[in-house]
């Protein structure tokens, strides 16, 4: 019976773990292979967040070994997360010129039909100037 | 290009308000003109291949290309991994910046309805 009611805990330790690796593992999955937007991803934190509280409380309704070490991984779990999104995936310090009201450098460059495009010939146009990273 | 791929719900508005889009990436003219099919849509796309325009702009993201698996780039195919910093200008009839986004991450693009927003606000001008 003891054995049973330990098995029962070390599985709802698993819960907690699995959704914050779902949380992690779903905004890649949106991001790039839906690549439907791309913004902050503040709802999937919010996830992970919540699988680190799961297993705290988790941790104080039954202690062990197996719900410590699941929210051991969940404190990990979190600490990568903020890595990554606040520090790693940051352009670090970007330049704010030109902004409104300033020229836009001229610059002429081939098109992807093979004619030239020149930015000063398209005056009296309106243009939205995207930079984007690429195709993929 | 996810920005594209969003903008492109838009396109008629886009059209509508005088706008033409300009597309620039470091991508050879073959993958862009793929992209331009793929999304069947009438930007411009222009290649910069050479990053000649990320050190006026300063909106050179140094080693930014991600792995292969993700761009189907291989290891030596191009002369270096700088890419562009995701940002996007709206430029006026004669030239000047009326709107800039600049994401401080990587793993953010300008919102669509940022975008529409801003060129509503040419129009009343």
């Amino acid at each position: 019976m003891r054995r049973l009611c330990y098995l029962e805990a070390s599985m709802a330790a698993w819960v907690a773990p699995l959704l914050g690796v779902a949380g992690i593992a779903l905004y890649f999955l949106v991001s790039i292979r839906f690549a439907v937007y791309r913004r902050f991803p503040w709802e999937y934190l919010a996830v992970v967040a919540a699988a680190l509280l799961l297993s705290a409380v988790e941790l104080v309704r039954t202690p062990g070994p197996a719900t410590a070490a699941a929210a051991a991984f969940c404190v990990a779990l979190v600490a990568f997360a903020g890595w990554y999104f606040f520090s790693y995936s940051q352009y670090g310090g970007r330049e704010t010129r030109p902004g409104p009201g300033e020229p836009f450098p001229d610059f002429s460059l081939p098109t992807s039909s093979g004619e030239t495009f020149r930015l000063g010939a398209a005056r009296g146009r309106r243009i939205l100037l995207i930079f984007y990273r690429g195709d993929w | 290009m996810t920005e594209l791929g969003e903008l492109r719900k838009h396109y008629r508005k886009i059209l509508d308000a005088g706008v033409q889009v300009v597309a620039v990436s470091v991508d050879p003219p073959a993958s862009s003109e793929k992209l331009r099919r793929r999304l069947d849509v009438d930007f411009t796309f222009v290649c910069d291949e050479a990053g000649t325009l990320m050190d006026v702009l300063g909106i050179r993201h140094q080693g930014g290309l991600p792995p292969a698996f993700i761009t189907g780039v291989r290891p030596g195919e191009r002369e270096h991994d700088d890419i562009f910093a995701a940002t996007t200008y709206l430029l006026d009839e004669e030239g000047r910046v009326r709107w800039v986004s600049r994401p401080e991450s990587y793993r953010v693009r300008a919102p669509a309805r940022e975008v529409l927003r801003a060129i509503e606000g040419l129009s009343r001008r």
